[in-house]
């Protein structure tokens, strides 16, 4: 059904990076986000992709399999990015080969396929993080390690936890909207009055429910006071810290670096 | 008769509202009217009431919710465990009182049952060494501890509800308030809540306020009814007393053994309830009258008709994946024209699957289901549509207008009529559908029941031959649900649609339909007369289906009176072989039951 | 270089608004959220974001095969990106809703795959930001259509400057760049008047939003039978 892979979602399971703490692997989200930011040339990025697909495989015991299913469509986005890009871009550098009457030059292509790439080890990154990480011990983390109030990061964790029946709403709302012969209109107005069509549904069943759930979570006392225990916390020790000051470090230095001009992150102009 | 003792044995109020008000915020309404009411600790009360009737407000006004959360204008007093809930904080109330709701799905807050279970308690900031220790008491006071570890979304909506329960469990609360919590289960998952809180309730002396529209599975559990209207405690008193005062209202919330003695007897002493007591007032009544059955004439012969059937389906096989597991494992019926036809089973028996692939929201294989013998994968989506109507579950996702006009007009302006036959046909469906004077309202602003019946309308509106309705009569309360029912029957007759109802009530399966059939885990374990569905124990333990109190009353009452028709479902079948009109001579007799 | 002057005049134009905003609505004091009005902003940011991520994926396609005209052609459609925080702000009616809406369908969009990753985060912020901003001016007294659209209007001119650099495009040129941020708010405004009053007036109807101040608005216009459950 609907929640069957077509959403990303967590995926339980017995990995290092599952048992790594949330706030550790944010940073690492974060770190290798910026990494990927600040490279244009080819090899850098290229090495970047490697080094997240590396501890994809090894720590969070992704399979291939999955991760390709994950990824793909991603990726052949990221493939005609690639290519488009390096016929539109004006040419500079040696030429590397000609087809089709274009002259492919090393540093268009190679920007060309740095920003795709780039665009690809983004998503990677996320959906490693959204893998290996329950949204509960995300909302926790974030309550007691970035000091948000409870109220707004469980409340986060819950409508998050509605996503799956949200899909499967949407899809329900969508057949008996076709039950009715009500087709898909095109255009800009069009798709706004689609729009309209399917989130009011949607959000009226979801607000009811809000409100039940709303009720049930105060007649349990949430909120009643300015913190709350929390059992089974996943939290940061001296590994993740660790870990998170080395990734701290290597994005500082990697700006440094490109800062003073010892390494180039672009090709030069 | 069952224990009616606990009212009177009065220990000490746990529950006191004196000359309580509520409106809500930005609304001049009271939704309650001066309502005084005291509950008594041990107590199991059943809150009857019609939606609109105030009853979640009160529910809500128990535990503190109103006024802590909820603001609006409250009036009066809410004494619960001695404390006044308006001067007690929520975190206290909480341990006093465990509220829960209709719908599984929406009041759980967590992915992983255990952390279901904790998070009240995390709430109060216990220990959590306390907390681990507290959730595994309630665990076990509920006989779930082997859900440890297990998602939520994983579990059967029975068993939701019982992890909901071990959560409020959990702060030891000594009333439990109880909205509707089997609305939306299958009949064994309701089982299945009752009587964990029957044991709760004999076992561990809590108290019990259920507010609930199923009387038939409480009459041995409830010895207190209270019956709000219109905002207002219109009826309070043990069982017997109140369901004697609801004589002659029509469909309201009588156990069916009751309804029946009701109709043989206007005696106004005690009523049968259960089970026992309803084949004691049979008996009774036969041995005393020394009268003679009358054997029924069949007039279900249609089912045995031979002309072309409307709908057929041939070795019809699916599922969403190839991974998957069949949800449908070639299954093969025929539907005729006319009448309602049922389909039961529990949840993910496949019921919905089925429907679903009648009007093409799933795609059926070639050569498995005929529309008056014309393969369904031949004709297009639209057609299909014009021909078979759909009543999806949730009214909600049917709409796509603004109004309630447009929304009747919508298929018809789609399909290319004119505006003027528009405008006439909807017109007339506004006035079959009694939905007059709300033409320009927002369907969404609708009441639960007018929801319904403009989705029904909206199906029935390019007069499609073929009507599936899924669940049409959850969230609706008896009146409602019969009036739906009665117009479906009408327009069944009057129309020639045939109604293919997929639902868990079997009291409405035994008194609207005559065909049946029961899909179990992707197959059909039977095919025919309704009546029949009832004489197979196997069958309904196989399937999970319990029969309606009428058909167990016949059962029973089989072993002392053995040539009695075995085949009564419904009490208009009872009156068919017992006419009414044997009513004076019980009234001579008063003295039957135990 | 072009990028950063873009950044400068965008961080200027913002820092004024702020001010001004920041006068206007001198002695406001910020209400404290109910939990209800939490979970109604964590929705609308959650649906946002999921419905958004496909929407995100349609512009990825839109700039992959029309390169940087892509980027305009996208423009049209951002302001679905944007609804959460004028939809918050309609229905909850209190200072920080709509900042507090959008910051959750950002993240609601990275943990949803965004093709666009971690930058969505500050992107849902600074819409939210902008969003509040547009009713600050109105003293979160007024709520006609006039707000909702400087609500919707307004959102994308912050965020824009992240997403100049991400998409490569500053090199473009001040034209270029200023055609895409007037296309961007228009969208902005658009999504609002189509979708904001409808959705929360609509919602208020279905009697959702109990005891809500939308509610309350809602109810004393339309006729009292109309409020009956």
């Amino acid at each position: 059904m609907a929640h069957d892979g077509s959403f990303l979602q967590y995926r339980s399971g017995n990995s290092p990076l599952h048992k790594l703490d949330p706030l550790t692997k944010l940073a690492g989200m974060l770190a290798f986000s910026f990494l990927a930011f600040g490279t244009y040339i080819a090899w850098m990025q290229s090495l970047v992709t490697l080094v997240v697909l590396l501890i994809a495989f090894i720590f969070g015991r992704f399979r291939v399999r999955d991760l390709i299913a994950a990824t793909w469509f991603f990726g052949i986005a990221c493939v005609g990015f690639i290519v488009i890009q390096s016929f539109t871009l004006p040419s500079s550098g040696p030429v590397l080969f000609r087809l089709f009457g274009h002259s492919f030059t090393t540093n268009t292509t190679g920007y060309a396929y740095a920003v795709g790439l780039r665009i690809y080890t983004i998503y990677l990154v996320s959906i490693i993080f959204i893998r290996t990480t329950s949204p509960r011990d995300l909302a926790v983390s974030i309550t007691e390690g970035l000091k948000v109030p409870y109220r707004i990061a469980y409340s986060f964790f819950v409508a998050m936890r509605m996503i799956p029946l949200m899909q499967e709403e949407m899809a329900v709302i969508r057949a008996a909207q076709q039950v009715r012969g009500m087709g898909r209109r095109k255009g800009i107005r069009g798709q706004l009055q689609n729009l309209r069509q399917l989130m009011l549904p949607l959000l009226v069943r979801s607000m009811r429910e809000a409100g039940t759930l709303v009720h049930s979570m105060e007649s349990r006392a949430f909120g009643a006071f300015p913190t709350r225990t929390f059992t089974d916390v996943n939290r940061m020790k001296t590994k993740g810290k660790a870990i998170t000051l080395a990734l701290l470090a290597l994005v500082v230095v990697w700006y440094v670096l490109v800062g003073l001009n010892i390494i180039h992150t672009q090709y030069i102009q | 008769m069952t224990t009616i003792t606990t009212h009177y044995t009065s220990t000490q109020p746990i529950v006191e509202l004196d000359r309580v008000s509520f409106s809500y915020l930005g609304s001049d309404r009271e939704v309650l009217q001066n309502v005084s009411l005291t509950i008594d600790s041990g107590d199991f009360v059943l809150v009857l009431g019609s939606s609109g009737s105030g009853k979640s407000t009160f529910a809500m006004l128990l535990n503190g919710l109103i006024p802590h959360s909820i603001p609006g204008q409250l009036d009066g007093t809410v004494k619960i465990d001695g404390l006044l809930t308006m001067k007690t904080p929520v975190h206290e109330l909480a341990t006093r009182v465990g509220m829960v709701f209709q719908d599984p799905d929406a009041q759980i807050v967590n992915v992983l049952v255990q952390d279901e279970i904790n998070f009240g308690m995390e709430n109060l900031r216990w220990d959590e060494n306390v907390i681990k220790m507290k959730a595994k008491q309630a665990m076990s006071q509920l006989g779930i501890e082997h859900l440890v570890g297990r998602n939520v979304m994983s579990l059967s909506g029975g068993q939701k509800q019982k992890v909901v329960l071990a959560s409020v469990l959990a702060l030891e609360p000594k009333i439990l308030v109880l909205d509707e919590p089997t609305a939306n289960l299958d009949p064994l998952g309701t089982k299945e809540v009752f009587d964990v809180i029957g044991h709760l309730n004999h076992e561990h002396n809590i108290t019990v306020v259920l507010i609930e529209n199923r009387v038939d599975e409480l009459v041995d559990l409830v010895n207190r009814v209270v019956l709000l209207e219109n905002g207002t405690i219109s009826l309070n008193g043990p069982p017997g007393e109140v369901y004697r005062k609801l004589r002659g209202r029509t469909g309201l919330w009588l156990p069916q053994v009751t309804e029946m003695a009701m109709r043989y007897s206007s005696e106004t002493l005690q009523l049968p309830m259960t089970v026992q007591e309803g084949c004691d007032f049979l008996v009774n009544g036969i041995n005393h009258l020394q009268w003679q059955l009358k054997p029924e004439i069949d007039q279900q012969a249609s089912i045995l008709k031979t002309s072309e059937p409307l709908l057929e389906v041939k070795n019809l096989q699916f599922q969403y994946h190839i991974k998957l597991p069949l949800v449908l494992k070639k299954i093969s019926f025929k539907i005729e024209s006319g009448g309602i036809v049922a389909i039961v089973g529990q949840n993910g028996s496949g019921k919905t699957t089925l429907a679903r692939l009648l009007v093409r929201i799933l795609n059926p294989p070639v050569g498995t289901v005929f529309l008056n013998t014309q393969d369904i994968r031949h004709l297009s989506v639209k057609d299909v549509s014009s021909q078979i109507g759909y009543v999806f579950q949730n009214p909600d996702h049917q709409f796509v207008s603004d109004t309630v006009y447009d929304e009747l007009a919508y298929s018809l302006r789609i399909h290319g009529f004119s505006e003027a036959e528009v405008e006439e046909k909807t017109r007339e469906m506004i006035l079959r559908m009694d939905l007059q004077g709300k033409e320009q309202t927002s369907p969404f602003s609708l009441s639960v029941g007018e929801r319904r019946r403009l989705s029904v309308g909206t199906m029935l509106i390019l007069n499609q031959k073929l009507v599936i309705l899924d669940e049409p009569t959850i969230g609706l309360d008896p009146s409602h649900s019969h009036a739906l029912m009665a117009l479906l029957a009408q327009l069944a007759k009057e129309f020639g649609h045939t109604m293919l109802l997929i639902t868990h009530d079997m009291r409405l399966v035994a008194d609207w339909t005559s065909h049946t059939i029961v899909l179990n885990q992707g197959e059909i374990l039977f095919d025919g007369e309704t009546r029949e569905v009832f004489q197979d124990s196997m069958l309904l333990r196989e399937a999970h289906l319990t029969e309606p109190p009428i058909a167990k009353v016949v059962h029973r009452l089989r072993y002392i009176v053995p040539d009695f028709p075995h085949d009564i479902v419904s009490l208009a079948q009872l009156e068919r072989i017992m006419p009414l009109n044997v009513q004076s001579m019980y009234e001579r007799r008063t003295d039957y039951g135990s | 270089m072009n990028i950063i002057l873009i950044y400068g005049a965008v961080l200027v134009v913002g820092a004024i608004l702020v001010g001004i905003a920041k006068v206007m609505n001198r002695g406001i004091k910020f209400a404290k959220f109910s939990l209800m009005e939490i979970v109604i902003m964590a929705i609308l940011g959650v649906v946002n974001g999921v419905l958004g991520t496909p929407n995100a994926m349609f512009g990825r396609f839109l700039m992959t095969f029309t390169g940087s005209y892509g980027f305009l052609a996208f423009a049209a459609i951002t302001g679905f990106f944007y609804i959460a925080g004028p939809l918050a702000g309609y229905i909850v009616r209190k200072p920080g809703a709509a900042t507090m809406a959008e910051t959750i369908n950002g993240v609601a969009q990275v943990l949803s795959g965004n093709p666009n990753g971690a930058m969505v985060l500050g992107a849902g912020f600074l819409q939210g930001l902008m969003s509040d901003i547009g009713y600050s001016f109105f003293g979160y007294r007024n709520w006609g259509i006039v707000p909702i659209i400087v609500s919707g209007a307004l959102a994308p001119l912050l965020q824009e400057a992240p997403e100049v650099y991400f998409f490569g495009v500053g090199n473009m040129g001040w034209g270029y760049n200023i055609l895409a941020t007037v296309i961007r708010m228009i969208s902005g405004a658009l999504y609002a008047l189509v979708l904001v009053k409808p959705i929360g007036d609509g919602l208020a109807k279905a009697g959702v939003f109990k005891g809500t101040e939308l509610e309350a608005a809602v109810m004393k216009q339309s006729k009292p039978k109309a409020g009956v459950m």
